[in-house]
Order: C-alpha cells, then sequence, then structure tokens
C-alpha cells in the first residue's frame, strides 16, 4: 500500500510568487484609483457645471426682473460710472434700487454652518424701507459647490442707456487630489432706465 | 515521480492569460481616455456658452456697435475676460492655444446690415493625444428680438 505524499512548495517558489505578486498588485491599484479619480473629477465638473449654470439663472434673474438702478451703498444716488469702453473692477457688494423703490443688498455671506469644505455663499438681499423689511437668502448653490470670488461691476454706454451688470465668479469643487473650477463671466442690462 | 505541467497546458495558460491582460488594459485605456474626453468636452461646452453669452448681451446693449464690432470678421477670444479689443485674426491659426491651457477659442461673424442680422458661430477646438476636437454653437441674432 502506498503511502500519500504531500508536496508543498520551496521557499524560492514562495519568494517568486510574492515578488510576482508585489508588482502585480501596486500596479493593478494605481489603475484603479488613476479610474476612479478621473471619474470623481469629471462627476465633479458636471456638479460645477449643473450648479455654476443654475447660479448664473438666478442672479440674471433677479437683476432682471427686480433691478431698475444701481446705486450707492447709501441707497442715495445712482451710482454707475459711465465708461464707454469699460474695464470692470469687480466689488463683492451690489446695491440696487427696485422697482417699486424697495432696496436690495446683493452680497456673499458665508451660509451657516460653514461647510468644512470651505465656504460656500449665498446672496442675501434687504430692504432699506421700513415698511417693507424684509431678509431674502438665496441659494446660489449647494454646499457641496462653493462659488468665490464672486464680485459685480457696473457701466452704462450713455445716460440715457440702462444700467450693465457684469458678474463674475468661481465655481468651484473639491475633487480627490483636484480642485476643479470653472469661471462665470456675464453681464445683465437692467430693463428699466 | 514528479508530474510537472506540459508544453501545451503551459502555452494555453499563458494565451489564455495574455488574453485577459490585453482585453483588461484595453479596458482600462479606453476608459481613462473616455473619460478625459468628456471633462475636455465639457470645459470646451462652458467655455462656447460663455462667449455666446458675452456676445448676445453686446447685442443686446448697444446693436449698431455690435455690427460694426461684428463685420464679416473672426475673432479670437483668449481669455475669460471677453472684449473685442481682442486681436482680430484673418486666420484662425493665428489664435494660439491660450484658453485653459490648450483651447482655442473664437467666433465667426457673418453680418447682413440690410437685413439687420448678424450670424454668428462660436467654435472651441483642442487638440488630445494627437487627435482634434471641436464643439460648436450656431446662432442667428436680428435687431428687433428681445
Amino acid at each position: 500500500m502506498g503511502k500519500l505524499a504531500w508536496k508543498s512548495f520551496t521557499l524560492i517558489e514562495i519568494v517568486i510568487a510574492l515578488g510576482v505578486i508585489a508588482l502585480v498588485l501596486p500596479a493593478v491599484f494605481s489603475i484603479f484609483f488613476s479610474i476612479l479619480r478621473q471619474q470623481l473629477v469629471l462627476l465633479s465638473y458636471q456638479e460645477i457645471k449643473y450648479q455654476g449654470d443654475s447660479a448664473q439663472r438666478n442672479i440674471q434673474n433677479i437683476l432682471q426682473n427686480r433691478a431698475a438702478f444701481i446705486t450707492d451703498s447709501a441707497y442715495a444716488i445712482v451710482d454707475c460710472p459711465l465708461p464707454l469702453t469699460p474695464t470692470p473692477t469687480y466689488s463683492p457688494d451690489l446695491y440696487i434700487e427696485d422697482r417699486s423703490q424697495g432696496f436690495i443688498h446683493l452680497y456673499p455671506t458665508p451660509v451657516s454652518p460653514t461647510p468644512a469644505s470651505g465656504t460656500a455663499y449665498i446672496i442675501a438681499s434687504d430692504s432699506a424701507d421700513t415698511n417693507k423689511t424684509f431678509l431674502k437668502t438665496y441659494d446660489l448653490t449647494s454646499k457641496d459647490v462653493t462659488i468665490s470670488n464672486l464680485g459685480f461691476s457696473c457701466h452704462r454706454i450713455n445716460e440715457f442707456t440702462p444700467d450693465i451688470v457684469s458678474t463674475r465668479y468661481t465655481a468651484s469643487k473639491s475633487a480627490v487630489f483636484n480642485d476643479v473650477s470653472l469661471i462665470y463671466t456675464f453681464n445683465v442690462r437692467l430693463r428699466d432706465y | 515521480m514528479k508530474k510537472s505541467f506540459s508544453l501545451i497546458e503551459v502555452l494555453i495558460f499563458v494565451t489564455i492569460l495574455s488574453l485577459f491582460i490585453i482585453t483588461s488594459v484595453a479596458i482600462v485605456t479606453m476608459s481613462m481616455h473616455q473619460n478625459t474626453e468628456r471633462i475636455n468636452m465639457l470645459k470646451a461646452v462652458h467655455y462656447n456658452e460663455q462667449l455666446l453669452e458675452w456676445i448676445g448681451n453686446e447685442k443686446e446693449v448697444d446693436w449698431n456697435a455690435f455690427i460694426i464690432n461684428a463685420g464679416d470678421n473672426t475673432y479670437c477670444f483668449k481669455t475669460d475676460d471677453m472684449s473685442w479689443s481682442g486681436p482680430i485674426v484673418l486666420d484662425k491659426n493665428n489664435c494660439m492655444s491660450t484658453l485653459g491651457g490648450m483651447y482655442r477659442r473664437y467666433a465667426v461673424f457673418n453680418t447682413s446690415p440690410s437685413l439687420d442680422q448678424v450670424e454668428v458661430t462660436v467654435y472651441t477646438e483642442w487638440q488630445e493625444g494627437g487627435n482634434n476636437f471641436s464643439t460648436k454653437l450656431e446662432t442667428l441674432f436680428t435687431v428687433w428680438e428681445n
């Protein structure tokens, strides 16, 4: 009767096998994480494009539907300069007289609580008219997408033309190992003058 | 007596393994390539939309100045800050790829003063892996629309 003989791996075989695994595994994982990272960057771009466009439409709607004049911070004088070829100097604040003689202050303000990833921005408006005191906030984006460098500028072609508000901001999102962002710049011509 | 693998067994194993590895590498490469393409395309569409938005506003602000600037010209818009003061290029190849590090963005205008209309085509082009990519947006502006 034959005796069952167990054939085990030799040390050199195990060392070679481990060496091969040690070479292959990092390569496989690096490829896997590269794809994952790229996919996250793509998703982030899609998200900031969607929310950045949405923020643009929100600001355009506020300006086109409600604003009559751009004023100074005391809501006292019309304060839109008249350069023919303006070089915009962006300010984070925009003071507006609306169509019903109310006043709106557009400015970026951190949401509360501030998200850990950075500072998100919303636009708030208020009224200097005590009969119409209100504070309304417009969420430009969700907390995942950050609006930064929000700035407004104003100019007119001549004193008989409506105010033109230039707006600029950067929509960004933190992806793994990458910060992705898109810059938005657009002008809005106010309807009343 | 030691039983080892025959040559034919080893060849079959190596062939199957090779096919598996080649397929995997091809899928991975294609996936990464497509992701890069999508990211670049998304940015190019954004650049096109921003330019068309700006051109539309220029038309709203002052139609007469707009058609004078537009003419039948081709304008290169190299940066995020757009203006007519940028160089007018007769040949789109003069529009250097500076936007976003790799994009060439330009607008071709075709003005009909008698009809009070301007046909605009906005292009954003880029190169990637030796291939040329392009996105374009076309629109027609007339004096009366609002």
